[in-house]
């Protein structure tokens, strides 16, 4: 063992003084607890008197935390005092008295803290169910939600289907429309286009003269980039007669037809033209 | 975007396809004579001399151009930078010609010409010619002319060239001949032999030095080389009879002739350097006239073997001859073009003597000329022109006549001209 034994009576010793202190101590304090001064006034007069510090009512603040505890000591101090006291019958019947209003109380006590008891874990209970009716209710207010959710997701699924559905549905109508538009502008540009051309060829066969004592069946093709007005702003030769004086009278005739001709409805313009120059063509068509 | 271009491409297929480029055909238009405007040049006072008129007549005479008269000129620029194309836009000329005189600092007189394309508002050459003195002009108006010509028709220009005849001038007694020799326009005439009795059949050699023609001392003919450059004069071939119609072969070491003294007229090759000859054709019908192709490999001339004159090919090393013209009374006198790929001659038709060309790949013959007398037809070393002799209003002279037919002119010279011969390029 750690402690020697003179430690240990000194431990004891301290224990005991200390356990008188507070027992001391207690006998203070538990003197200005109201219900105790009823009663003492009644049965002991000088314990009454002893006990001057009537100001300490007024402050019983600090001691108010203490209260609880010295209950259970209460009944203590009585009993250390009645030995005390010598006349034993009126002692004893009060004695009896208070160990009566202590058992009546402690009853009391017993009463009310089974009844608490009883309070609190039906209250717990009741808790506990209504924290489990609670937890089935949403569930269920949960697995409803869900339900709900889940239908309008498909309600909107399957709006949004039907949407798709009707839009691709007049897309393809607005499609087959527009193909038809497209029909109709591309034929009505086709035609243009074709007088256009025989306008643009006539143009340029107007200004066209090459010269002579060249061999026959020379072509030439070139590409003539337009402005929008119908001015040339280039012209060159994409696949040559092989002959540079028939092609220079080609480019020069490009040249000196500008302004071109415009097509009648300005959506068949086309800014690039690609016109073969092949003087023979009349002839072997004549032919 | 391109998905609407390529159904609308779709679509147009059976109507006109629509793509990024429109094609269409350009037929017909117009064959002739390129229109350009030759502006007179700056010339400093003191110096009297039409550069610009001689390159424009020469342009205009090769029948490819048409030149702008200077009335019509809405100005007259001698620089590039004082040219306002829409002046010559609205005159509707393609090319324009302009330059400047001036005296160099080491004497003469010093050419600047530029080339424009008025459509395009660019230069397509600008040149100075070398400084020459005032004698001198009318050669580089000429080379200027062919600088011209080379840049705007691809082919090399003739201007620079010779040509030389016979003038017979007088009657009876005081009749006389001359061998000239003049610049391709006609001017310049020189001079190379006169004579009271007939000279003909002038030929150039292929190097242009020197000139073969026949003359004729107290009725007897003879063949005569003369060098041009010394005057030097050769008695080349006088044999017995008919000596006539030399021609050079192209690389001028031989000739051939036409000669007599055996049977009839034959032709004859001879090496020029030995005089070593050998007869090519033996026949009682004449052969004469011939002419060596220009790779010297055959000879065409003029046989009448076949009961009327026409025109025959044969190897020039000698061979059967084939004939080779079907079309006209008679056909003589031939000359190979350039190329060697046609046939110019004279075509007799119901008694017109025309210049016609012989396309000697498909045997047609077109007549260029409209007579009533032409004769001796002679190339242009570039093969565009002929010339030849043509009685006009009177007497016979010098015309031109591109072989598309399509453009004639006249050679004015005094006197009567026979038999010119256009002489090769350089001189």
């Amino acid at each position: 063992m750690l402690f020697k034994p003179t430690q240990l009576l000194a431990a004891l010793l301290m224990h005991v003084l200390l356990l008188g202190l507070l027992l001391g101590g207690v006998q203070c304090s538990a003197k200005p607890k109201p219900p105790e001064v009823i009663e003492a006034s009644l049965l002991n007069p000088e314990q009454i008197g002893q006990p001057p510090p009537k100001p300490e009512p007024a402050k019983p603040e600090p001691p108010k935390p203490e209260p609880p505890k010295p209950e259970p000591p209460k009944p203590e101090p009585p009993k250390p005092e009645p030995p005390k006291e010598d006349p034993r019958k009126a002692e004893e019947a009060a004695r009896q008295k208070v160990e009566q209003a202590r058992l009546e109380n402690e009853r009391l006590l017993a009463q009310k803290a089974e009844a608490e008891a009883l309070r609190v874990k039906a209250e717990a209970e009741a808790l506990a169910k209504r924290e489990a009716e609670e937890l089935v209710r949403k569930t269920q207010e949960e697995e409803k939600q869900r339900k709900l959710a889940e239908e309008e997701r498909k309600r909107k699924e399957e709006e949004a289907k039907r949407l798709a559905e009707e839009k691709a549905r007049q897309d393809a109508l607005q499609k087959q429309l527009q193909a038809e538009e497209d029909a109709r502008v591309a034929k009505i540009i086709g035609a243009v286009q074709q007088t256009w051309q025989q306008q643009l060829s006539a143009a340029i066969a107007r200004n066209w003269r090459r010269p002579p004592g060249l061999p026959n069946g020379l072509r030439c093709k070139v590409e003539i980039e337009l402005l929008p007005n119908g001015m040339v702003r280039n012209v060159r030769v994409l696949r040559s007669s092989g002959v540079p004086a028939f092609d220079d009278s080609v480019v020069t005739a490009v040249l000196k037809s500008s302004p071109l001709p415009l097509p009648s409805d300005p959506r068949a313009f086309v800014a690039e033209l690609a016109p073969t120059f092949d003087p023979a063509l009349l002839e072997s068509l004549g032919r | 975007m391109k998905k609407l271009l390529s159904l609308i491409a779709l679509f147009c297929l059976a109507v006109s396809p629509v793509h990024a480029a429109l094609e269409f055909t350009v037929s017909g238009g117009d064959v002739g004579a390129k229109p350009i405007a030759v502006v007179p040049f700056a010339t400093p006072a003191d110096i009297n001399f039409d550069v610009a008129g001689i390159v424009e007549a020469d342009l205009v005479r090769s029948g490819l151009f048409d030149a702008l008269p200077r009335t019509d000129m809405l100005e007259k620029p001698t620089a590039v930078n004082q040219i306002d194309y829409r002046n010559w836009r609205t005159l509707n000329r393609e090319n324009l010609v302009l330059g400047s005189l001036s005296r160099s600092p080491q004497g003469g007189v010093a050419v600047r010409f530029f080339l424009m394309d008025v459509y395009r508002g660019q230069q397509m050459i600008g040149f100075d010619m070398p400084a020459v003195g005032p004698e001198q002009l009318r050669v580089v108006s000429h080379q200027i002319a062919d600088l011209i010509y080379e840049k705007l028709t691809g082919q090399k220009g003739y201007f620079n060239t010779q040509i030389s005849y016979v003038t017979a001038a007088g009657y009876g007694l005081a009749r006389r001949f001359q061998l000239i020799v003049a610049d391709a326009d006609g001017y310049n005439p020189r001079t190379i032999a006169s004579s009271k009795e007939p000279l003909m059949s002038p030929a150039w050699s292929p190097d242009g030095k020197k000139l073969a023609y026949v003359g004729y001392e107290r009725g007897r003919s003879a063949i005569y080389v003369h060098t041009l450059a010394s005057g030097e004069l050769r008695k080349f071939v006088a044999e017995k009879g008919i000596n006539g119609a030399p021609v050079w072969s192209p690389d001028g070491s031989k000739m051939v002739v036409t000669l007599s003294f055996e049977t009839n007229p034959d032709l004859y090759i001879i090496d020029i350097a030995s005089g070593q000859r050998r007869r090519l054709t033996d026949h009682y019908a004449i052969d004469t006239e011939a002419a060596f192709s220009p790779d010297g490999g055959s000879l065409a001339f003029t046989s009448d073997r076949g009961g009327s004159a026409q025109v025959y090919v044969m190897p020039a090393a000698g061979g059967e001859p084939k004939r080779v013209t079907f079309q006209g009374k008679q056909n003589l006198r031939p000359r190979y073009s350039p190329d060697g790929k046609s046939l110019a001659v004279v075509n007799n038709e119901g008694g017109r003597y025309s210049i016609g060309l012989v396309d000697l790949q498909t045997g047609s013959l077109r007549v260029l000329t409209d007579g009533p007398l032409d004769e001796s037809p002679s190339f242009a070393p570039n093969g565009g022109v002929i010339i030849y002799a043509t009685t006009g209003s009177g007497s016979a002279e010098l015309g031109t006549v591109t072989v598309d037919g399509r453009v004639h002119q006249r050679l004015r010279q005094p006197g009567e001209v026979r038999e010119p011969a256009w002489g090769p390029y350089g001189r």
